[in-house]
């Protein structure tokens, strides 16, 4: 659907260039919902904004729906980006239009007839849940009320590829989340490949079915977001996501229970069937203290979380934690060390 | 008194509203199209030409740098072109308009660049064509600015339009100076000062009461 090949962008500075994007290769396949994540100045949005050309690559070809599109220019990138929506993270509505208004300009740009613009506003205003506020101006709305215009905006013209640029890191997290199940509804009822950029790595889990974590212009890592939560690879996306989860222990329950004793190990929901601790205190001779535990959903997908103590002696505790590392998904030794 | 101040002052206002009025509304037009054109020049997401806007800010400039009286001599033979007479409140429309125009571009430009440059972003991504980004998202989020733009220009133009005496274009700020200051009338003086204050301060009321009915943003 999407396919980056070797993107770079870089812009003209005082001293020097600045590389946003650096030989970025990746591809997003159609109907998914794709993550890419990263700290500010990563150059994900550079990157995303080449996908609708607000931003010219420097070198390297983008790929839509098998057309190169570099090079599109004048009536020809207009007629594309129609197909394309986007949404910003402070919403980009026009103050001086309504709702409707705003969300009829995409189809007025398309040439739509006027009788059926007013159709598919109305529809639209359905499907975000604002059919009440069609006259109102957007100083009047909420901040999720406001995205929600941006969205029917972003899919007036049928677009098959939707652009989130930040579009939750202005809400409240209870809007964050009706935002983002809109989001997934849309890309379920519609099969829309949305591309979300965010910084934080809890959108991700909730709705990205893939994910690309970047940094400095560059793609460290990207696969499946529960191979990347659970299993990865890259120093830097560790960092990323143990900084969301903030597992630290009290620091007298670490002295207490000895520092390298404190194990923390993740398991998918299907693991859970097994009596994994259990075998493991039976067939080793150690005890195991429960200290901490919880369940994210990734993608749906429960994954569990449980920091244990395996007390006993080093090579009963050794056994144990072998065992239990062979029956869950990964397992890390040392309080200190997650 | 040998003159009627009654008709004087009739009279004298009828000039000045001609003066201002016709000035104004070539202003706004012109100045209104050039600050356009000033803004868009300098804008990527519609036509960045760096040559253009540098060359027609300079112009601008150079207007606004000379003073309005030596404008008003300076341009007399474009004015005896244009209207056929170098005198009365006809030929100081020209300078005023000149003068105006300047002016009113350096303002509509300032309420131009303004505009969230996301919305004109987000328009953009839409697919619209920058003429209709530039009529349907530009000029409608720009109004408020262009609207408080046109109050100054308004309050300017009746403050140069008295000087107009100079080529006997007439108008109150000339009774001001001919009848009351220079013929030692204070009272009349005074009374054309009034006349003026109460203009400039309806002019401004109305204005601001205009931006903010046509201010959308905090939701009035």
């Amino acid at each position: 659907m999407i396919q980056f090949e070797n993107i770079s962008v870089s812009f003209p500075q005082k001293n020097g260039e600045l590389h946003a994007v650096n030989n970025v290769t990746l591809h997003i396949g159609k109907g998914q919902i794709y993550g890419l994540v990263g700290a500010s100045g990563a150059g994900k949005s550079t990157l995303l904004r080449t996908i609708n050309l607000l931003e010219q690559p420097t070198s390297g070809k983008v790929f839509v729906n098998g057309e190169m599109i570099n090079h599109l220019r004048g009536e020809r990138l207009r007629r594309y980006r129609q197909n394309i929506g986007i949404i910003f993270q402070h919403f980009n509505l026009a103050a001086n239009k309504t709702v409707r208004k705003n969300i009829e300009f995409p189809l007025s740009a398309a040439n739509v007839p006027k009788g059926q613009r007013k159709k598919r506003v109305d529809e639209l205003l359905d499907l975000v849940g604002l059919r009440d506020k069609s006259e109102e101006y957007p100083a009047k709305l909420s901040g999720g009320q406001k995205q929600r215009v941006g969205i029917a905006r972003a899919l007036a013209n049928n677009a098959n590829i939707l652009l989130c640029d930040e579009a939750t890191s202005a809400l409240d997290p209870e809007t964050t989340t009706s935002i983002l199940k809109l989001l997934e509804n849309i890309n379920q009822k519609y099969g829309i490949t949305i591309i979300m950029i965010t910084h934080e790595i809890d959108v991700v889990k909730m709705i990205c079915h893939e994910v690309a974590v970047m940094k400095d212009g560059s793609v460290v890592e990207h696969g499946k977001v529960i191979d990347v939560i659970s299993k990865p690879q890259n120093e830097f996306t560790k960092k990323l996501i143990y900084n969301s989860e903030n597992y630290e222990l009290p620091s007298d329950i670490i002295a207490r229970f000895g520092e390298k004793s404190i194990i923390k190990i993740t398991y998918l929901g299907s693991d859970a069937s097994e009596p994994i601790l259990s075998n493991a205190i039976k067939s080793n001779h150690v005890d195991i203290s429960i200290l901490h535990g919880k369940i994210d959903y990734i993608n749906h997908i429960p994954v569990g979380t449980l920091i244990v103590s395996v007390q006993g002696e080093q090579r009963d505790a050794e056994n144990a934690i072998d065992y239990i590392r062979s029956k869950t998904l990964r397992v890390e030794v040392g309080a200190n060390e997650f | 008194m040998n003159f009627n101040l009654q008709d004087a002052l009739a009279t004298a206002l009828l000039e000045t509203l001609q003066m201002v009025a016709y000035s104004l509304i070539m202003s706004i037009l012109f100045g209104g199209i050039i600050g356009l054109l000033l803004y868009v020049t300098t804008t990527k997401l519609f036509y960045k030409n760096a040559v253009f806007s540098e060359v027609s800010g300079i112009i601008v400039n150079i207007l606004r740098s000379i003073p309005f009286i030596i404008l008003l001599v300076l341009l007399m033979p474009i004015t005896k072109a244009i209207v056929g007479t170098n005198i009365g409140p006809k030929a100081v429309v020209v300078p005023l308009t000149v003068t105006a125009i300047a002016f009113y571009a350096r303002l509509s430009q300032a309420a131009f660049a303004e505009v969230d440059n996301g919305v004109l972003e987000a328009a953009s991504a839409c697919g619209a064509h920058p003429i209709m980004i530039i009529f349907s998202i530009l000029l409608p989020e720009a109004r408020v600015g262009l609207i408080n733009g046109i109050t100054v220009t308004t309050i300017s133009l009746i403050g140069y339009s008295a000087m107009a005496g100079t080529v006997g274009g007439g108008g109150i700020g000339d009774l001001a100076v001919r009848y009351g200051y220079q013929q030692y009338e204070t009272k009349i003086m005074l009374l054309c000062v009034v006349i003026l204050v109460v203009i400039v301060q309806s002019i401004q009321l109305c204005g601001d009461y205009i931006a903010r009915k046509a201010n959308k943003r905090s939701g009035g």
